[in-house]
């Protein structure tokens, strides 16, 4: 079946049992499905939004997908398919003891690099930011699962970084021959609690946890034998004496090989930092209105010019805004609102498609806008893609220091007035929990 | 049969096991006389949840560490330290409490640990190792460590550690939770993951309990614990010390393994020294051992498995337990709120007048107003025996909500409200309540000299946080 010829860095084969023979045959099935990104559709991923410091990091995502849209029953399939490819490939003369190191060294690369990825995105908070003020205004109740548990560890920055340091840690045990058992050990349990937590709150990366768990758990068999002998019996154990020896062009070629890994992951660790430290990926980019940043109570609401008193239940009517750092602004009213049902990860270049802030979380609607400086307008349009057409048209003037002034048009053609009275208030969040507190 | 002085361990090795096997030992054995009475003294038939933590022991300990400001210390009863102690041995900080400073009784178990192996090792000079001592001190550690976890692994197993949220806590704004709370409440609402994470517990416990697979308890113990005691750091969660056992007890039980483990594995080489195992040949041997085993696992795994059981099913120990008014439980709207016969219509800036009340399965009601209130720091943890201190459900939290216990008197159609913020104690009314349907419960009554009546009427609420986000297509409303 296949006729590449590999490098013998194993001279001598002592893999001679038939079954011992179909599994590394599968083994090396699965290792080439879940490397080789063989789907199309994975590619138009990687590229949908056009070339940035995101893009390397997409590369390390591929995940094979037999079954619709990125279930982790997909890893079934890939198990079983390897198994079943592994009893069609009928081979001769194989050198089975050198095709499995081969194969090791392939899979340990694959996995340590996307761990080693994921860390960076940790070590660098940036796959769980610190949560927006408005989500700081949202009753928690109101939060799809996912969201609270991103949150929970989003509030802790030094804990995610923590978390980021043990991944890269343990991927890149996985770059090292004889430490690969023992990263493979580590990334067993901690990428086993991912793929728990994930089916728990539907985190949305059921699948490529539950890959590298069986996948880090293939990579641990090599010695599990020793260490059951060692630790279960406590029997003198020998150690592993199948070394691979290479010759010196490939001793130079391993270097390459190594450097290149490492300059890659390199690259993308500093865009990494880079990214945080300027604005988080997740959230847009550039300021808001200046001097707007805050909490505001809508003191004063008219439409058409009627005036509506404060209301729990009016769907028209503003019960309090929040204007973020950024360009966004989120409005609390009674009007229902249709989730965003995704789970944002990735880069998106413009401001209006980072949707983080927004996905997952009900309570507020969340309007991106863009400042028009000569005419004092603002142009709001939300982030919902369940609600993109509502936009408002809105003239802003600024009374004091806490009070601004909205007034314009809706979607609809409808006139909306507000005046917004900034709340100054604490947050327990923010105060902790070491000395007494009133708020 | 080996002779074990064919093995010689360095000067360092030597000393450095009698630093630690005498700073575990200060640890795990109890030096307090009632731990050992309290086996005849105890009243088995009122045995609780509670009470178990007293039988796996407790380690020697010379100095409290406690929060400056008294209501940051945490309600357990038997903590009752007042800030304005004047002993000696009692250490006041804001910070104290969370950082190093609190681990400072390790440190001083450390320091009698290298003053005592200093002394020990100046008599003890012909000794060329202590393989065998090495062994019973670390299966001791090790049953310590698994008899010392069952209060954490059952009360996720049987889910009271994180019991289900409280329709309060629903409805309490993200950034009004302290970071401690939000670590904790995140296993609230998916208890599958929270017995998952007992469970793994549970199988630590086991693993360290037999011989077979202690390096797997211990390395578990260090990475699962080791976490949870970093975790508590970041949060300020306030259990770090004890966590911290669990991490510097697994290391020193995983240790010898982990050396030859990293010479086998990582090395290739032939690790040389065996670890001893005491034989326990002899048949008395056999049976003090087989029966300490038993007596533990029983103890410690079943019965308390069982005891867990009982709570969870009974009297979920964070949840209060008196029932409120049938079929109340739900968010409400208050539609009339009327002070000595003025309506105050809504107002989110009043500060008097309710918004988003809540009735709970228990007997709590809370509320918001917008007016600011000096918050009790605790944590909300331990295993009360009254409702109104079990403040699990409203410990945390600020931004104006209040929660309050309240007695059903039902010959009066009275409710007698009692505040559960320790803070304001004093804030105690009762009201007169009638319910003329079985979405509207209107109260009456004096509070703070002022008569009021409140009009409240059911809302139907969906929360997005049990919603299936991949089928359900859930739409919010308020």
């Amino acid at each position: 079946m296949f006729n590449i010829k590999l490098p013998i860095a194993i001279a001598r084969n002592s893999i001679v049992t038939p079954i011992n023979q179909w599994l590394v045959k599968s083994f090396v099935v699965f290792t080439v499905l879940l490397t080789a990104p063989l789907d199309y559709k994975f590619w138009k991923y990687v590229f949908e939004d056009g070339l940035s410091f995101f893009t390397l990091f997409k590369l390390t995502n591929y995940v094979p997908e037999f079954i619709a849209s990125n279930t982790y029953w997909n890893v079934f399939v890939l198990v079983i398919l390897s198994l079943l490819t592994g009893i069609l490939w009928k081979g001769k003369n194989i050198n089975y003891s050198n095709l499995y190191h081969w194969t090791r060294v392939v899979l340990r690369y694959r996995i340590g690099i996307v761990l080693v990825a994921y860390g960076f995105l940790k070590l660098f908070p940036l796959q769980m930011p610190f949560p927006s003020l408005s989500n700081l205004h949202t009753n928690y109740g109101d939060f799809y699962a996912w969201k609270i548990y991103y949150h929970t560890t989003g509030i802790t920055p030094w804990y995610e970084s923590f978390l980021g340091l043990i991944e890269i840690f343990a991927g890149a045990l996985l770059f090292f021959r004889k430490t690969t058992t023992l990263g493979a050990g580590v990334i067993i349990g901690f990428s086993g609690n991912v793929f728990a937590a994930n089916l728990a709150y539907q985190g949305g990366q059921e699948y490529l946890s539950l890959l590298i768990l069986i996948s880090s758990t293939f990579l641990f068999v090599y010695d599990f034998q020793r260490l059951f002998s060692l630790l279960y019996k406590f029997e003198q154990t020998e150690p592993n004496k199948i070394v691979p020896e290479y010759d010196v062009a490939w001793n130079r070629g391993r270097l390459i090989f190594k450097s290149v890994v490492g300059f890659y992951l390199l690259f993308i660790g500093l865009s990494f930092s880079f990214s945080w430290s300027r604005s988080p990926y997740k959230y847009p980019e550039g300021s808001g209105l200046e001097g707007t940043y805050g909490y505001y109570n809508v003191t004063t609401f008219k439409v058409n010019g009627l005036e509506i008193p404060y209301s729990r239940t009016d769907s028209i009517r503003w019960q309090n805004v929040v204007f973020e750092s950024w360009p966004t602004i989120s409005i609390a009213s009674a009007k229902p609102i249709i989730l965003d049902n995704s789970v944002p990860n990735d880069y998106r270049k413009y401001n209006y498609e980072r949707n983080f802030e927004s996905a997952g979380v009900g309570g507020r609607r969340y309007f991106h806008y863009e400042i028009n400086d000569t005419q004092k307008i603002l142009h709001l349009v939300n982030k919902n893609s369940n609600h993109k057409d509502e936009k408002f048209e809105l003239h802003y003037e600024f009374i004091g220091d806490s009070v601004i002034n909205l007034y314009g048009s809706d979607e609809q053609g409808r006139q909306i007035e507000a005046v917004l009275q900034r709340v100054n208030r604490k947050y327990m969040l923010l105060e902790g929990r070491r000395k007494p507190v009133k708020l | 049969m080996e002779t074990t002085n064919q093995y010689i361990w360095s000067g360092w090795e030597k000393f450095f096991f009698r630093v630690f096997f005498i700073f575990f030992f200060l640890l795990i054995v109890p030096f307090k006389e009632t731990f050992y009475t309290q086996w005849f003294t105890q009243t088995w038939s009122e045995m609780h949840i509670r009470d178990i933590p007293r039988f796996s022991g407790a380690g020697l300990s010379f100095v409290k560490v406690v929060s400056s400001h008294q209501e940051v210390n945490d309600n357990r009863e038997k903590h009752k330290v007042s800030v304005e102690s004047e002993e000696s041995n009692v250490i006041t900080g804001e910070d104290a409490p969370f950082n190093i400073v609190s681990y400072i009784n390790y440190f001083i178990l450390l320091g009698i640990g290298i003053l005592g192996s200093l002394i020990w090792g100046s008599i003890d000079r012909k000794r060329k190792n202590y393989r065998v001592l090495l062994y019973f001190a670390s299966t001791a550690v090790s049953i310590a460590l698994a008899i010392r976890l069952q209060g954490l692994t059952f009360s996720k197993v049987f889910p009271t550690q994180m019991p289900d949220l409280a329709l309060t806590q629903l409805n309490t704004p993200f950034g009004d939770f302290t970071a401690q709370k939000l670590y904790w409440v995140q296993f609230s609402f998916v208890h599958g993951y929270e017995i998952f994470a007992g469970l793994a517990e549970l199988l630590i416990m086991l693993f360290l309990f037999f011989r077979q697979t202690r390096a797997l308890g211990a390395a578990l113990s260090v990475a699962m614990i080791g976490n949870i005691t970093y975790a508590n750091h970041a949060y300020d969660g306030g259990i770090h010390l004890a966590a911290f056992f669990f991490t510097i007890g697994g290391l020193y039980v995983l240790w010898p393994y982990f050396t030859r483990i990293f010479k086998l594995i990582a090395k290739e080489e032939n690790p040389q020294e065996n670890l001893y195992y005491y034989p326990f040949s002899k048949p008395w041997e056999k049976a003090i051992r087989y029966g300490i085993k038993t007596f533990l696992f029983l103890f410690f795994f079943v019965y308390s498995g069982y005891l867990h059981w009982q709570n969870y099913k009974y009297d979920s120990y964070k949840v209060p337990s008196n029932a409120g008014l049938t079929g109340a439980r739900g968010v409400y709207e208050v539609e009339d709120f009327i002070v000595n016969g003025d309506t105050i219509a809504y107002d989110p800036t009043d500060s008097i007048r309710w918004r988003d009340v809540t009735l709970e399965e228990w007997s709590t009601l809370s509320y918001t107003v917008n007016n600011t209130f000096l918050i009790h720091g605790e944590a909300g943890r331990g295993k009360q025996y009254e409702d109104v201190n079990r403040t699990y459900e409203s410990a945390g939290t600020g931004g104006g909500r209040r929660h309050f216990f309240y007695e059903i008197d039902s010959l009066n159609n009275k409710l007698n409200f009692y505040s559960k913020n320790k803070i304001y104690k004093e804030d105690n009314f009762s009201l007169v309540y009638s319910r003329p349907n079985a979405e509207t419960i209107i109260l009456e009554g004096e509070i703070k000299s002022a008569h009021l009546k409140i009009r409240l009427v059911r809302r139907d609420k969906e929360y997005a946080l049990f919603h299936n986000r991949y089928s359900d297509n859930f739409v919010f409303k308020p």
